[in-house]
């Protein structure tokens, strides 16, 4: 009893400082080691890009790899192009990640299918000579049942359905690039599966932008593009009593190729009585119409958000003493 | 029952829908312009048209002094006149903005003159905002022909208020003392001439000694210190009857008169007994009050622009330092704390700044400080820079700049104009040496 009762102490006192001290000690070091995080202020919305035209070619090129995975040995150099091209590929089938779980080998899969988008146009021209039953195979794979059939036999038992769910292309290229890896070498397998993290991670930041949604807003580096712009034709009215404190809103309405097709003061009451507000507001009407400063430099995919935008002249900056 | 409450439904949608729509619409797009530029606008001056060569000639020696008059201002930036594509601008008819946006004018200024039949001249005048395409303003004057050149300031001072919000300062003049002879004979007078250095002329003859010319806010009048038999007094001086009156026979030294806003008054500094204080005068009265009352130095007083308070010069510190007080010589404050000496405070006719003279190791400072003493600014420097003086405006200042010329001790000494903002200095041209300048207020 004794021993049992000393044991039950010691463990619980021990229960007790732990949770008390927590268990910081193993892990201060850590903390320290660790490097500030740098944050930088760049929109999200960078990535932002019309429907490309690529994803049509892809497909016969992705049917013109698949030969290539079978012989092995050159999926290796596949890895290091991956980050351009998966954004296509994102635009076409947004539900890779889904197809990725089902498998008995998702990991592999997964990482095997970022290196064969970047790499199909060029190895395509090479590989596809060396065998010709990959050849015989490109041809059904217009059809996604094909394709399956064809995955099947390579790989060993995986599901067909979700395949079938997918898109075809997708599922090409990972079948492909799986199979090489795990064979090959893990330590590809791995890098390979960094990169098919990150990409996975482009394709749902993608998967979103992809019917391009002229609504959203537009990037800071857009918004300084034409700031600058203006910037360059506004005359600042300086030495005015209080110009510190005229701030001007002047609402344009845009034409799709940039330039102002109608501008409006907004508060153009204050104009009649103030002769130095209206100095000000003049300044920064002659600004907008400037037509050194024109067309403004902005997307014109989004448009719908800036056909018409507020422009608030506000010289305060310029006059900080 | 059922149909309504589909409309009652249907009623509530369309609301909804309504708020959304304003709210996306209020969340549009709003791109802040903190940064700008500073520098001229583009200009362009037409010749003012007219129907025969004296006509036309009133009109080109019209248009160049607005030209000029605007140019010499910093913030326009007049267009060489080769540049333009269209001529001929008659005043009737609208100018084809597109020829003039193409040479990056941003305004446009075109006129024509007229010769009546009684002998007056008439000078009409558009100004137009080329991008808007719309007329700013549009003026016509009657004057007799010799007047061209004053017309002219007006017209630019015009241009001036009208794309500034403030008024102009073309049509003013400057007086200032003219200074001629070897550092040993010096002689000085009084001298004046249109801002831009036109019709200049000597008023005194040099034979007595005088300093520190002051114009009346309200009037074409003078107030002056002259040495006359070696005695220092003030006078006022009228420029347009060439009248001088004595302003009083004060005992002692009489130094540095300024008018009051009102131009009723006089206010001053005067020695007794080797302390100076500082005296209002009424000149209607003739009555003098004394406001300070302080064994130190007081001098240079200058009236704020609603004569409410007054701000001078003391060492009553210590050191020469700027302070400012009511104008019955109550609740006396300090306002320059920076490092160096301070003198002559001159208040802005705007009311929202005060220029001082500053003397910091051996260097002079032109600078101005609000009148609390805060946003203290040095806009111009020199071996010896001193006696700030106003534009009308209380945009721009004249001062006089005294530089060393060879190793004899000479020197000379010119006028200079500077912007508020601390661009723009420019020399005024004289035919001689010239120090102590004092802008007049617009010619009425």
């Amino acid at each position: 009893m004794k021993v049992a009762f000393l044991v039950s102490s010691l463990l619980h006192i021990a229960i007790v400082v732990i949770a008390y001290f927590g268990l910081p000690f193993f892990k201060s070091d850590e903390l320290l080691v660790e490097p500030p995080i740098i944050v930088e202020l760049v929109t999200v919305d960078e990535e932002t890009n019309l429907p490309e035209t690529p994803p049509a070619p892809k497909p016969e090129e992705q049917a013109k790899e698949e030969p290539k995975p079978e012989p092995k040995p050159e999926p290796k150099p596949a890895p290091p192009p991956p980050p351009p091209p998966p954004a296509p590929e994102q635009a076409e089938t947004p539900e890779p990640a889904p197809e990725a779980p089902p498998e008995p080998e998702p990991k592999e899969e997964i990482a095997a299918i970022p290196p064969p988008e970047p790499k199909p146009k060029k190895e395509v021209k090479k590989k596809p000579e060396p065998k010709p039953e990959p050849q015989a195979k490109p041809k059904p794979k217009p059809k996604a049942p094909d394709r399956l059939a064809q995955l099947k036999p390579k790989k060993k038992p995986k599901p067909p359905d979700f395949l079938a769910s997918m898109s075809s292309v997708l599922k090409d290229l990972q079948k492909r690039d799986p199979k090489p890896a795990p064979k090959k070498e893990p330590e590809k397998k791995e890098k390979s599966k960094e990169e098919a993290f990150e990409n996975e991670i482009a394709k749902a930041l993608a998967s979103s932008s992809k019917p391009m949604d002229t609504s959203r807003p537009l990037t800071l580096s857009e918004i300084d593009a034409v700031r600058q712009q203006i910037a360059r034709c506004w005359n600042v009215p300086a030495g005015a009593k209080d110009a510190e404190n005229l701030v001007i809103d002047i609402r344009v309405h845009m034409n799709p190729d940039g330039t102002v097709r109608k501008a409006d003061h907004l508060s153009s009451v204050r104009m009649l009585g103030d002769g130095f507000y209206r100095t000000a507001a003049e300044s920064a009407m002659r600004a907008v119409l400037n037509p050194r400063c024109q067309p403004f430099k902005l997307p014109l995919d989004k448009y719908d958000r800036w056909k018409t935008m507020t422009l608030s002249f506000n010289p305060r900056e310029m006059f900080g003493q | 029952m059922m149909t309504g409450k589909k409309r009652l439904s249907a009623f509530v949608f369309a609301l909804i829908a309504i708020f959304l729509t304003v709210g996306s619409a209020q969340a549009e797009l709003k791109i802040d312009i903190t940064q700008g530029k500073v520098e001229p606008l583009p200009i362009a001056v037409t010749n003012f048209i007219g129907s025969n060569a004296a006509e036309s000639a009133y009109g080109a020696n019209i248009a160049s002094v607005v030209a000029a008059d605007l140019e010499r201002s910093g913030l326009f930036r007049p267009i060489d006149r080769r540049a333009f594509i269209q001529h001929e601008t008659a005043i009737g008819a609208l100018p084809r903005f597109g020829d003039w946006r193409v040479i990056s004018a941003q305004a446009l200024v075109q006129g024509r003159t007229e010769m009546a039949e009684d002998g007056r001249l008439r000078v009409e005048f558009r100004l137009w905002d080329v991008f808007a395409e719309q007329q700013m303003i549009g003026l016509a004057y009657f004057t007799i022909p010799d007047n061209w050149r004053r017309v002219a300031h007006i017209i630019a001072d015009a241009i001036y208020k009208r794309m500034t919000g403030e008024e102009g300062y073309f049509d003013t003049r400057i007086v200032y003392i003219a200074e001629s002879g070897s550092a040993k004979r010096r002689v000085k007078r009084l001298a004046i001439m249109d801002q831009d250095g036109a019709k200049h002329r000597f008023l005194t003859d040099g034979t007595s000694l005088v300093l520190t010319p002051r114009f009346s806010p309200t009037l074409q009048e003078i107030t002056y210190m002259s040495f006359y038999r070696n005695v220092p007094r003030v006078y006022i001086f009228n420029i347009d009857t060439g009248r001088q009156e004595l302003l009083g026979d004060f005992p002692g030294m009489t130094f540095a008169p300024r008018f009051s806003p009102d131009g009723n008054g006089v206010i001053m500094s005067m020695a007794k007994d080797g302390n100076s204080e500082i005296y209002s005068m009424d000149l209607r009265t003739r009555v003098v009050k004394r406001l300070t009352r302080h064994p130190s130095i007081d001098t240079s007083p200058s009236f704020a622009p609603d004569s409410s308070r007054v701000t001078f010069n003391s060492d009553r510190g210590g050191s020469q330092q700027i302070y400012v007080m009511d104008s019955d010589g109550k609740n006396v404050k300090r306002i320059s704390y920076g490092k160096g000496r301070y003198a002559t405070p001159v208040w802005s006719p705007r009311g929202d700044l005060i220029a001082f003279t500053k003397m910091l190791n051996g260097t002079f400072y032109i600078g101005v400080m609000k009148p609390d003493g805060t946003g203290e600014r040095l806009l111009a420097k020199g071996y010896l820079v001193e006696s700030p003086t106003w534009a009308p405006n209380g945009r721009v200042l004249m001062f006089f700049r005294e530089t060393p010329v060879g190793n004899k001790g000479e020197v000379k000494t010119r006028i200079f104009s500077i912007d508020l903002t601390g661009y723009n200095e420019r020399e005024i041209k004289t035919p001689v040496d010239a120090s102590d300048p004092a802008w007049s207020p617009i010619i009425p």
